[in-house]
């Protein structure tokens, strides 16, 4: 699993490749603090190259998630592979920010 | 007889490539640009693809990238430079590349590289036609959890699943979602029985409590069984996991799946909802504490 974070201005780009378990989600979480910590308000995710999530994966975003509208800060999915956007809509994220596939 | 690809803009070096492995027992096929070569894989099954790194429009490097995600090509690819520059080494192995060789390609060289490489791919295909010749095949682990994070297990599995099980790629994908879920659940709940404010935990944080109740002689010695069971007769794979904890209401938590209606915010439950999602089958035994799924094998 490949995690790239970028920021441009208040937007922060974070593109995630490969598999995203209990094994690595760690990582995840710490970009997510980065940004947290950053003046980003807006986190825009690419799932584009990442072939699958797991729930402990998405509790780290759900967690994120939470303290990052707290501050202003909004998030939206700009792509993602079949597999994440179906397991996002099966478990209804994208009623709580835009996931585009 | 294996079929080998030649990829290059040079005609030339495509023809005299093509004479040496021809004259080698190779039947060889050639394609002048990355795209072509693309089309051809998809059609044709190659055992290797020999190609030039420095071509106009797609490069070897992309062909590469492009054979591995977007095409899920197992033709194992050598690749061809001018100049060996660290970088595109670097890249190459990080892609998957088997060998990488210097132009103008010498004969032996390139003779040698792609007779070590068939002779690996052999030796996996000869597993792979061991396991697709048992009706059943059952394996099993015992996972230690104070070294679970760190032991790679899903990457040892991927590579049985895909090299000996001889499972498609997104297939294998999802079973290593599913068995990731059971994993840690049995870690979080049946192992360390984590509360809501441990399970938000870091990494670091997560070894401490662990090392403390290792030092107190408490709850590290609960392992957790992983089987893998491949039933052929019914074109099934099914893994199972349990865990030496207290078990749950399963049964509670099945119906509030059912009636649930908003976002799963909280940290119970999406595990489980993953599950049903990408399994043909979930079952609960010994009180909670054994779960297994169930998925049929997809087939071409």
């Amino acid at each position: 699993m490949k995690i790239d974070l970028s920021f441009s201005g208040d937007v922060a780009s974070m593109k995630i490749e490969g598999i995203l378990n209990s094994e690595n989600a760690h990582l995840l979480q710490e970009k997510l603090t980065e940004v947290l910590k950053s003046d980003a308000l807006l986190l825009e995710l690419d799932f584009f190259e990442c072939r699958n999530i797991s729930s402990t994966g998405i509790g780290k975003i759900l967690l994120f998630y939470k303290d990052f509208i707290g501050k202003g800060g909004e998030i939206e999915v700009i792509r993602s592979s079949t597999s994440v956007y179906e397991l996002f809509s099966m478990l209804k994220i994208n009623q709580l920010f835009t996931v585009n596939a | 007889m294996h079929r080998i690809l030649v990829v290059d803009d040079s005609q030339s070096i495509v023809l005299s490539l093509s004479k040496i492995l021809e004259i080698n027992g190779y039947e060889v096929d050639y394609a002048l640009n990355a795209s072509e070569a693309l089309h051809k894989i998809s059609t044709k099954n190659y055992g290797v693809a020999v190609c030039d790194i420095e071509m106009p429009g797609l490069s070897g490097l992309s062909f590469l990238e492009k054979v591995r995600k977007e095409y899920d090509n197992e033709v194992e690819v050598i690749l061809m430079t001018g100049h060996l520059d660290q970088e595109y080494f670097l890249q190459a192995i990080r892609l998957g590349a088997a060998d990488f060789i210097r132009k103008p390609v010498e004969s032996q060289v390139l003779v040698n590289s792609i007779t070590r490489i068939m002779e690996r791919r052999n030796q996996k295909h000869d597993l792979g036609r061991f396991f697709s010749s048992m009706l059943r095949t059952n394996v099993c682990f015992e996972l230690d959890p104070n070294f679970y994070w760190e032991s790679n297990f899903s990457k040892a599995v991927n590579g049985f699943l895909k090299n000996a099980l001889r499972l498609k790629r997104n297939f294998i994908n999802e079973l290593l979602l599913c068995m990731d879920e059971m994993i840690s659940n049995a870690m979080i709940h049946g192992t360390l029985e984590l509360n809501s404010q441990q399970r938000l935990f870091n990494m670091e944080e997560l070894r401490q409590l662990m090392e403390e109740h290792k030092e107190s002689g408490n709850k590290m010695d609960r392992t957790i069984h992983v089987c893998i069971e491949m039933d052929l007769r019914y074109n099934t794979i099914s893994i199972s996991v349990e865990d030496g904890g207290n078990g749950f209401d399963h049964e509670a938590w099945l119906r509030k799946l059912e009636q649930q209606k908003d976002v799963n915010q909280g940290a119970h439950g999406r595990g489980i909802s993953m599950l049903y999602y990408l399994s043909d089958k979930i079952s609960f035994d010994n009180g909670g504490r054994k779960v297994t799924i169930t998925r049929r094998i997809p087939r071409d």
